[in-house]
């Protein structure tokens, strides 16, 4: 992703990418200027007096621009120094994907709800998408994509091909990577222990059993 | 028995799953562009208004805004939803598209449309809508009228129900299900359900609701799609399926399907959602056709509530007439039916519905009268079915109350009317091809130890009370007309070009195992085709429970295609007559020494030519295969053995169904109104199993999910303005890890052959859903002896019930 040709970053009213404040596409701001624009004519319109529609931003041709930081950093990402332009705003998850072509970690929610963005921080399980790139300078980054070496898969990885550990599998990198620090931190976990582990990685698929029994698998290998 | 196979019925590893461990699996926003653009959509806060004016003019001089699309500038849908709808009948539905530079500059871009709106009167509430004078969804209308058609059928014959207005105005409306019912769009009856009724010794009666719920697979829907100038249009997507989503989407688009091609290999979950193309993919294939530059749309989570499609939902009427034994003498059912304002799915919804009751119950008689309507809701298509499981969800535990009332046991009472082969579906009473639901139900029993927890219905432990209950589901799985492409390679290399999508159900690569099956050719000499709709033979999609029938027999015919070709060449080659020779362990020959490797036999084949390497395609083939079958053989004409293959009417006769029965133990904390599901088992009938790891993980898949559908999942709109209010996984959650049994659950099947299945195989993605769901709501209303109209089953609505003296706990 890159800024405009001014190399000044226009922002949506409050930073968010999806300028999905409250209600749609409403925004913040406007909710809270109260602008209603248009005419209602049905019966139930007094109902939407509180609803604001956003005005337009007339005349000079954009909302204001403010000048962000955006800068080079380094970061250290599966064992390699990468350097990366940022913008202030961007988080782990968007930089790993689209700066780095690492694309294991997904956008599942981008709303730290549902884990599909988990990647290891000085080995610690965080979701990438609440967290700032430039917050992870200094630390050692794990993706899924680190943990294959030379063509050998690592056990977790193994143990998820032998055991049909993912369906979809658009929430396999996050449970192989919550699954990996768990064992880790807890080299013989219980079965209860695993779900533990696992219960901030969400699979609408529900193959969590196949999860649990690779995970587990893999720990008796490690 | 399936004893006797090669491949079919043992496990392996399928081809993608090495891609998955270690991220190499690209998902549509995972493929990265030079000069990627991205798009945003202005949305319609209102749950049902119309553009009087749009200005764009702002977002236009926006640096970095590349193009700018209205609704005026993308085709109209006579009933389905529009890329851009200058009439949203939704809240969030699109209005106007923006490609941008990045992410931040068309967010910005969205905010600086100004629409000026005439907000119109909206409608949430499917009964509502039937009430005289009340709103309609849609200005042209409120029931989609026309043939019942599952969804398939509906886009297989292309035909395109039409749009009415029904008010019900002499019914009476103050009881949960309107009485005196108006006119319903879907009449059918087996013989005379009020003699039925009035020869029942017991007759149960009551409202039942089957809510609507978000299907939220864990890939939003983000589509990428490049339309150069050159009239080519390239998308990389999010699909469950091929065929008719790269169909479905040129049409949607207004492209020549022969310059469309899709990427399709990995997708995040569908559920149903993403069972064909839809209007998200065609946003950002009209903004690229405007810029020449590739745009991707990457769908947000929250979108997903609104636009991912869901379950469509049902008012229940049952009146149901039981013998003292329990055979059901008579089934009166009528049904409202809802699935948005964007589609006419409330007629497949009606269709799969009733056809599970007939089939499922088996009634002595039985009469069925539905309609379905529009509502300012999200669009619901088929989740895990279109309304064969919430048919399920309202029906098992009055089958569990009548057992109750009867004094007798609910299994036995199940037993009683379970189909079997042979036995009547729907409103054609179409036969059933294979059906062992009985046994379902005695294998899950067994697993479950039914004989002895049955006692502990009921029995307080503290401030617990356990419950016990079951209920089964169904789903038609299988179809003919449809092709299947396999070319064997001078090198002896089976590549099966098969056009299964790829969600997660592995079924893409379990039909070549079906295929390389009848072809008797060792798995490490096959290649597995999939993902790109310019080398994928045409099949249904990968909805419906029906893959591994459907696709798999089409394979399977393009299998015997290239063993009657094998035998013709070696034969020819080799001397003696075709029959002489037989196809197994990657060789052909008689028995008698005279043997070709496939190898030698492809080779023989590229000099001999014509059908032999799709250099003449035989009469019949010809008349009944797909152009995109045809299409996906082209780089190979000339250069392997190229055998077609395509399932028609001789190939089936009757009605394909899988069955799933499940029993689940439940505990109530009768102070917390906590439901923990304790133990689970689902068991099916999906005829011989092809891949027994996948068959499992889908049975624990839709029973996982089928536990969200009963406690915790539900659509809530605000009442007065329509707008949904639970837009997120907080609010709205699915299942996770520890909201299940603590124990694995218990899953398997029959494994029983279908006589027309390819090697016996039906389906199994959807049933195991209704079966645990009914088998979950059963085990509550049974523990605490109350009733629930409605659903989720939440602690809230326990205590309520406790609160309110309904309950029978002591």
């Amino acid at each position: 992703m890159s800024e405009d040709d001014t190399g000044q970053v226009p922002l949506g009213s409050d930073g968010d990418p999806e300028g999905d404040g409250l209600i749609g596409n409403l925004s913040r701001r406007d909710l809270i200027k109260g602008t209603l624009g248009g005419v209602i004519v049905a019966s139930n319109a007094y109902l939407f007096d509180h609803v604001a529609v956003a005005a337009a931003k007339t005349g000079t041709g954009g909302p204001s621009v403010r000048q962000r930081f955006s800068g080079t950093l380094t970061l250290n990402v599966n064992g390699r120094k990468r350097t990366v332009n940022v913008m202030d705003q961007d988080t782990l998850l968007r930089t790993l994907r689209y700066k780095l072509g690492l694309t294991a970690a997904k956008f599942g929610c981008d709303r730290a709800m549902c884990g599909a963005c988990t990647v290891l921080v000085d080995g610690k399980p965080v979701y990438g998408c609440t967290m700032f790139t430039r917050d992870a300078v200094g630390s050692e980054i794990t993706t899924l994509e680190g943990l294959e070496k030379n063509g050998q898969l690592h056990p977790l990885q193994q143990a998820f091909l032998e055991d049909l550990g993912g369906q979809c599998a658009f929430c396999t990198s996050g449970m192989i990577m919550s699954g990996l620090s768990l064992i880790k931190s807890n080299p013989n976990p219980s079965r209860d222990e695993i779900k533990q582990g696992l219960s901030g990685n969400l699979c609408r698929c529900g193959n969590y059993e196949n999860e649990i029994s690779a995970v587990a698998k893999a720990a008796q290998r490690m | 028995m399936a004893s006797n196979f090669n491949l079919v019925g043992k496990d392996y590893i399928p081809p993608d799953v090495r891609a998955k461990v270690t991220g190499r699996a690209k998902y549509a926003d995972d493929y990265l562009f030079d000069n990627l653009l991205h798009a945003k959509t202005f949305k319609s806060p209102y749950a049902h208004a119309r553009v009087k004016s749009i200005d764009t003019s702002a977002a236009e001089k926006m640096s970095g805004v590349r193009a700018v699309l209205t609704y005026k500038d993308v085709p109209a849908e006579p009933i389905n939803q529009p890329a851009l709808d200058g009439e949203p009948l939704v809240f969030g539905t699109p209005v106007a598209a923006v490609a941008a530079v990045d992410e931040y500059t068309a967010a910005d871009a969205v905010d600086a449309i100004d629409v000026e709106w005439e907000v119109l009167d909206h409608v949430i509430d499917p009964i509502e809508t039937l009430k005289p004078g009340s709103p309609n969804a849609r200005s042209d209308g409120n029931i989609p009228t026309g043939k019942s058609l599952s969804e398939a059928q509906a886009r297989q014959t292309k035909s395109n129900p039409t749009i009415d207005t029904v008010k019900w105005d002499n019914a009476d409306f103050s009881t949960p299900y309107p009485t005196n019912a108006g006119e319903y769009t879907v009449n059918w009856s087996w013989g005379d359900v009020s003699k039925g009724l009035a020869k029942a010794d017991h007759v149960i009666e009551d409202t039942v609701e089957a809510h609507p719920v978000v299907t939220n697979p864990m890939e939003p829907r983000s589509n990428v799609a490049y339309w150069q100038s050159n009239g080519k249009l390239r998308v990389w997507g999010s699909s469950q399926s091929v065929g008719l989503t790269y169909f479905g989407l040129a049409g949607a688009v207004g492209a020549n399907p022969a310059d469309v091609s899709m990427i399709l290999n990995f997708c995040g979950g569908g559920f149903g959602s993403k069972g064909t193309n839809y209007p998200q993919m065609s946003i950002p294939a009209l903004l690229s056709k405007e810029v020449n530059q590739p745009v991707k749309i990457r769908g947000t989570r929250r979108e997903e509530f609104y636009w991912g499609n869901g379950r469509s939902s049902n008012v229940f009427h049952f009146k149901i007439g039981f013998s003292k034994t329990g055979r059901i003498t008579g089934l009166d059912v009528q049904t409202v039916a809802d699935a948005g304002a964007y589609s006419s799915n409330a007629l497949s919804n009606i269709s799969g519905a009733l056809t599970a009751l007939s089939a499922n119950l088996q009634p002595e008689t039985m009469r069925a009268r539905a309609i379905g309507v529009f509502t300012n809701t999200p669009k619901r298509w088929p989740m895990r079915g279109p309304g064969q499981n919430q048919a399920a969800l309202a029906v098992e535990p009055l089958l569990d109350r009548a057992a109750k009332e009867l004094g007798i046991d609910s299994l036995k009472l199940r037993l009683q009317n379970v189909p079997t082969t042979g036995d009547p579906a729907g409103e054609n009473k179409t036969p059933l091809t294979s059906a062992h639901l009985g046994e379902a139900y005695q294998m899950a029993a067994q697993a479950f130890g039914y004989d002895q927890k049955k006692s502990l219905n009921g029995k307080r432990e503290g401030n617990l009370v356990h419950g016990i209950g079951m209920g089964s589901a169904s789903h038609q799985s299988g179809y003919v007309g449809f092709d299947g492409l396999m070319a064997i390679h001078p090198d002896g290399t089976v590549e099966i070009r098969q056009g299964a999508g790829n969600l997660g159900t592995y079924s893409y690569s379990d039909v070549c195992r079906l295929g390389a099956e009848t072809l008797g050719v060792p798995w490490d000499q096959v290649t597995v085709g999939w993902g790109r709709s310019d080398r994928s033979s045409f099949t249904l999609g990968q909805f419906s429970s029906n893959t591994t029938f459907t696709t798999g027999l089409s394979q399977v015919k393009a299998a015997e295609t290239a063993v009657s070709y094998l035998q013709e060449i070696a034969a020819n080659s080799r001397g003696g007559g075709p029959s002489d020779y037989q196809v197994a362990n990657g060789e052909v020959s008689n028995g008698s020494g005279d043997s070709m490797t496939l190898a030698e036999a492809a080779k023989a084949a590229v000099s001999m030519g014509g059908k032999y390497t799709g250099e003449a395609i035989p009469a019949d083939l010809k008349k009944s295969l797909n152009p995109m079958t045809l299409a996906a053989a082209g780089d190979l004409v000339g250069k392997a053995l190229i055998a077609f293959g395509h399932s028609g009417g001789p190939d089936l006769k009757g009605f394909v169904d899988s069955f799933n029965a499940a029993m689940a133990h439940v505990t109530i904390d009768l102070g917390t109104g906590k439901i923990r599901v304790i133990d689970l088992a689902d068991y099916g009938d999906s005829g011989t199993i092809v891949h027994p790891a996948s068959y499992h993980a889908q049975i624990q898949g839709g029973a996982i999910q089928g536990i969200g559908y009963a406690l915790t999942e539900l659509m809530r709109f605000d009442e007065q303005t329509g707008i949904p209010i639970n837009t997120d996984w907080y609010q709205n959650k699915p299942p996770s890890i520890l909201d299940y049994t603590e124990q694995p659950l218990k899953t398997g099947g029959v494994n029983k052959p279908d006589p027309y299945g390819p090697h016996g195989a039906k389906g199994v993605g959807e049933p195991p859903y209704g079966a645990a769901a009914s088998a979950v709501t059963a085990a509550i209303q049974n523990g605490l002896g109350a009733t629930f109209q409605h659903h989720p089953i939440t602690p809230s609505d326990v205590l309520d019930k406790i609160a309110a003296g309904e309950t029978k706990v002591s």
